[in-house]
């Protein structure tokens, strides 16, 4: 240290100093950009508007868009720190090359040869469907359009799937099959307008803090919540419905036997809209309150209460995330929802709407137009028509064209053990942290003869397993679009350059392709992510999903516009099925009857606990880029272990030891224990964020047979002290 | 979560009023010592040495008790201008330390600093005349004496602020002054009076603790717990000092000793007073920054 700063004439008053700024006013000098760049955050799904502040080519601030639709110039604490990922430590900087055990750094050209060169040597060993390929929610939606290509057409392997189908899978499988096509059909703007609004599974106060806004803009709404956690989303709630891990099947079908039997129906609807009410409800008979109060835990009056607010509401909604999707009945839940929406024509109507949060900033991009679970613009694998049409506007042979989904993520991962898949491309995601029971993916990674890792960061947990690393740029450093939840579609800009050598995803695609010397033929005259989008406007017209009257400049003029926008379009569409008109063949929505099941793997003597994962406002997925992020990092440093008093004391646990979780196949170890009534006796939850602590050594391979979305939140654990049985 | 009014808040936090009884607050059972503020326990031990010291002096010369050499002034003048410049390590600025003076009308901190120079000016000058033997010495440590006892009453009043309930008692007087009176009684070689007033602030520190222990406020029994558990050996020595250094060695003829373990515990004592306060705090989060 200096003297003249010991003895305090030398105050560091460049670094404290303040500027003014024609927008946020009087600021640190150092966070007073040059210009703002509009665009649209990279987190979670919710969409928010955002400005990126930029000086001497660095991001130093971000401001919430007051004109957004969605966020109003709001913005949550991982929003507001945003900035700060895109110069962290972590960043991938360059390709790496592992060669004899160790990574080496080599050119991009070295990198996309051999890349090309190992997976066409697998594939010609192999076949082709022996190379797979994940990637993620978190690409523009330009990006995933051209992978869908590639993979499909280029790379000619039907094995292509995204770590969406860890998160939002269910949703996407539950609407396609009560409403002939996937799209979730509010928008936001219903949780200002529904007078009762019924969350099933869904944090939002962790989760998609900037909903919580929206819903506190709704006066008159009775809010309830059906969560087996006092979650903070559940202490916002009129009322809160503490039901047992993995019961709401029952719960939703308690609610529609109660409507059915009380005439709070809508006949009418029901008549002239869906097929399959006898069905449904003979088999809801069995789901009386009583019944069901046994199953939920939940006591009889909440469970008529509950049924009677929403049967009554003149516009219901019901909103879910994992709490839903992450489980082996995922999308039969989804199904469920929609049951009780349809039967009360508590759908396409302003505040009324069985309504899937998204989970990533572009899962539904990826939904849409990224050709994994199905073709873009909706459109079938196994439909001739579908296929016949994709291969015209493709201008391809309609063979080459998949006449079925490939392999989902679970199942490639099992493939790989299984050795039929041996060469992997995982792109933006960290499975080594978000996939469950990780000795499954560890003997996969093992098995593979190749595996490349394309990531925004460099090392992660998973590209310690890769031979190639290839370094992408990140939200920020490049452009594109973003569609949110509810199907509104934002324009992504960009802010400063990707860092070292790193490239945009959508210029590394067009580099391999032209490796594979598929460049002309996939993406002719492409020079740019405004290619791309011009061209899937033509794919996605005259779809659910139409975008063809969108153009960049609208969409920057608007701050994002829904969807379905037809040429010609001057609004967007706030929500689907208005007319009562669903996707199915007959225009109608199926009724499925849907029965309740435990979770697979219960509790028992030497495995005692319910154990339970989910998130914190300050961490984003696997933590690559909030861990970085000090502010963020400092508020949850640590994975921890939250339970009941009661549990606690009968394991003579205080606040703050450290514990090991043990399931049948693992244990985390040293986890800090927060003991907490959060947690009902008999559960446990701890955070799934944290490769130091990593939750998914101990969740198990159980996945649903619809979806394929793992059942991430309920599996049997025992707690021991730390070091008690070393 | 505190009263506003306990401290002068500028941010308005509203909490629902529907709040369980039993809410305990997120980091309630992470409660951590304080800054220890190094400078503090070496400022605040050693003026009031300097204090006692002089008054030691003083007293002697004013009941003519064969007065202590004339280095002995000397060498509490250079105690005191140890322990103010040590405290200039404590301020952001030192450069401008001058400028604490400037809210002496409602600062207890600048009421000390104004009370310790005028403290430490009278007191060179006292020690200057007792060297030169000048006449006016006894009026000048007189003056000397006050200013010091104002300068301690200045201190202790400082940490008398509800935002820090462990320190807002009568305890802290007590504590400062009774530090002043065993470090100055053994340095001027009056073991009695160093051995009544060890005796005190054992008394003190007894029932303070007991008063710690025994509160409703979650604060003060959190600054217990630490006590006990958290700084527990630390505490268990400082009373094992007290007793040697103020009461044993004094009474069995060891002076030089005796004021070398009672200055000792006297620090360790004043270390326990800052890191062992639970501050009012709003609730932080679950975590520390460091692993627990």
């Amino acid at each position: 240290m200096n003297l003249k700063r010991l003895i305090g004439l030398d105050t560091a008053q460049e670094k404290y100093s303040y500027s003014y700024d024609a927008e946020t006013g009087y600021t640190s000098s150092a966070r007073v950009p040059e210009r703002w760049v509009a665009t649209t955050c990279g987190y979670c799904s919710v969409g928010c508007g955002m400005f990126v502040g930029v000086k001497d080519g660095r991001a130093v601030a971000v401001r919430g868009n007051p004109a957004h639709l969605v966020n109003r110039g709001k913005l949550c604490p991982k929003g507001l720190s945003e900035h700060h990922t895109l110069a962290a430590e972590n960043r991938a900087l360059h390709p790496m090359l592992r060669r004899a055990g160790h990574m080496e750094r080599v050119g991009w050209d070295e990198a996309l040869d051999t890349m090309v060169e190992k997976f066409r040597c697998v594939q010609a060993r192999y076949g082709r469907d022996a190379l797979g390929i994940i990637s993620t929610g978190q690409l523009v939606t330009e990006e995933f359009y051209a992978l869908g290509k590639l993979a499909q057409i280029g790379f000619g392997t039907k094995n292509y799937c995204g770590n969406t189908t860890l998160c939002m899978a269910s949703a996407v499988a539950g609407y396609k099959r009560t409403f002939g096509s996937d799209g979730p059909p509010g928008a936001y703007e219903d949780l200002e307008r529904a007078d009762v609004i019924l969350l099933i599974g869904a944090n939002v106060a962790d989760n998609h803090p900037i909903l919580c806004a929206r819903l506190e803009q709704n006066r008159q709404k009775t809010l309830i919540v059906a969560d087996p956690r006092v979650t903070k989303t559940a202490m916002m709630a009129d009322i809160h419905l503490p039901l047992k891990p993995r019961t709401d099947i029952a719960l939703i079908n308690g609610i529609a036997h109660i409507l059915i039997r009380a005439g709070l129906i809508d006949t009418n609807y029901i008549e002239r809209h869906t097929t399959g009410f006898a069905d449904l409800k003979a088999s809801l008979e069995k789901y009386t309150p009583e019944y069901v109060s046994e199953i939920t835990g939940l006591a009889q009056e909440q469970i008529y209460r509950t049924a009677l607010l929403y049967g009554r509401a003149k516009a219901a909604f019901i909103g879910w995330t994992m709490g839903v999707n992450h489980s082996t009945q995922g999308a039969e839940t989804v199904n469920a929802i929609n049951n009780l929406a349809l039967i009360t024509g508590q759908i396409g109507r302003p505040g009324a709407s069985p309504f899937s949060i998204t989970g990533q900033c572009n899962a539904m991009g990826t939904r849409e137009a990224g050709c994994t679970s199905s073709l873009p613009g909706y459109r079938k694998f196994e439909s001739a028509a579908d296929r016949e049409e994709i291969a015209q506007l493709w201008n391809v042979d309609v063979s080459e064209i998949p006449t079925s989904r490939g392999l989902a993520y679970p199942d490639i991962i099992e493939a790989a053990v299984g050795r039929n898949i041996r060469a992997l491309w995982i792109i933006a995601t960290n499975p080594v942290v978000s996939y469950p029971n990780f000795s499954v993916l560890q003997q996969a990674f093992e098995s593979l003869e190749f595996l490349v890792v394309q990531d925004g960061f460099y090392p992660t947990p998973t590209s310690e397993f890769a031979h190639l690393v290839l370094p992408a740029a990140i939200w920020g450093e490049k452009e594109g679009t973003y569609t949110n939840s509810e199907r509104r579609c934002s324009k992504v800009n960009k802010a400063v350059d990707p860092p070292g050598e790193a490239r945009p995803d959508f210029d590394i695609f067009l580099s391999i392709a032209e490796k594979l010397n598929c460049r002309d033929r996939l993406f002719r005259g492409w020079t740019g992510p405004r290619d791309a989008f011009e061209e899937w406007k033509r794919v996605s017209k005259g779809r659910l999903c139409d975008y063809s009257g969108m153009t960049y400049e609208l969409l920057e003029q608007h701050g994002g516009v829904q969807w379905p926008f037809p040429e010609g379009a001057t609004t967007g569409v706030k929500r689907l099925y208005e007319d009562g008109h669903f996707e199915h063949s007959d225009g109608k929505a199926k009724l499925l009857p849907i029965e309740w099941q435990p979770f697979p793997e219960q509790p028992n003597a030497a495995y005692p606990l319910i154990f339970n994962t989910g998130r914190t406002v300050e961490h984003w997925h696997t933590r690559t880029k909030t861990g970085q992020v000090a502010i963020l990092d400092s508020m949850a440093p640590r994975a921890w272990l939250e339970m009941n008093p009661r549990d606690a004391r009968s394991l003579g646990l205080k606040p703050h030891d450290r514990v090991d979780v043990v399931s049948r196949r693992s244990r985390v170890s040293g986890v800090e224990v927060r003991i907490t009534e959060i947690v009902a006796p008999g559960q446990v939850f701890m955070p799934f964020h944290y490769a130091e602590s990593n939750s998914n050594l101990v969740t198990q391979s159980a996945f649903d047979p619809i979806s394929r979305e793992p059942n991430f939140k309920q599996c049997a654990v025992r707690v021991e002290k730390t070091g008690a049985t070393a | 979560m505190p009263a506003a009014d306990k401290t002068v808040s500028t941010t308005r936090i509203t909490v629902p009023e529907d709040l369980p009884f039993e809410l305990k607050k997120a980091d309630y059972d992470r409660v951590r010592p304080e800054h220890a503020h190094g400078p503090l326990v070496a400022m605040t031990v050693l003026t009031q040495m300097a204090v006692g010291a002089f008054a030691a002096i003083w007293l002697r010369s004013l009941i003519r008790a064969g007065g202590s050499p004339p280095y002995g002034a000397a060498i509490a003048f250079a105690i005191a201008v140890l322990a103010l410049g040590a405290s200039t390590f404590h301020l952001g600025r030192p450069v401008h330390a001058y400028r604490a003076l400037r809210m002496w009308r409602r600062s207890w901190l600048s009421r000390e600093v104004l009370a310790f120079s005028l403290f430490a000016g009278v007191a060179f000058a006292y020690a200057a005349a007792l060297w030169m033997r000048i006449p006016a010495a006894t009026l000048l440590g007189g003056t000397t004496v006050l200013f010091g006892i104002a300068g301690i009453t200045s201190s202790a009043f400082i940490y008398l602020v509800p935002a820090r309930p462990a320190w807002n008692s009568k305890h802290t007087v007590s504590e400062f002054f009774l530090t002043a009176a065993i470090l100055g009684s053994l340095f001027g070689s009056i073991t009695t009076i160093a051995a009544t007033a060890a005796g005190l602030q054992l008394l003190n520190q007894a029932v303070k603790f007991l008063w710690l222990t025994r509160s409703d406020e979650f604060e003060l029994r959190a600054s217990a717990r630490l006590l006990s558990h958290d700084l527990h050996t630390a505490f268990l020595l400082r009373f094992a000092l007290l007793i040697t250094g103020g009461i044993v060695l004094p009474l069995t003829g060891w002076p030089v000793l005796a004021l070398a373990i009672a200055t000792a515990g006297e620090m360790l004592g004043r270390y326990l007073f800052f890191v062992s306060v639970v501050p009012r705090n709003i609730a932080a989060s679950f975590f520390s920054r460091k692993a627990a």
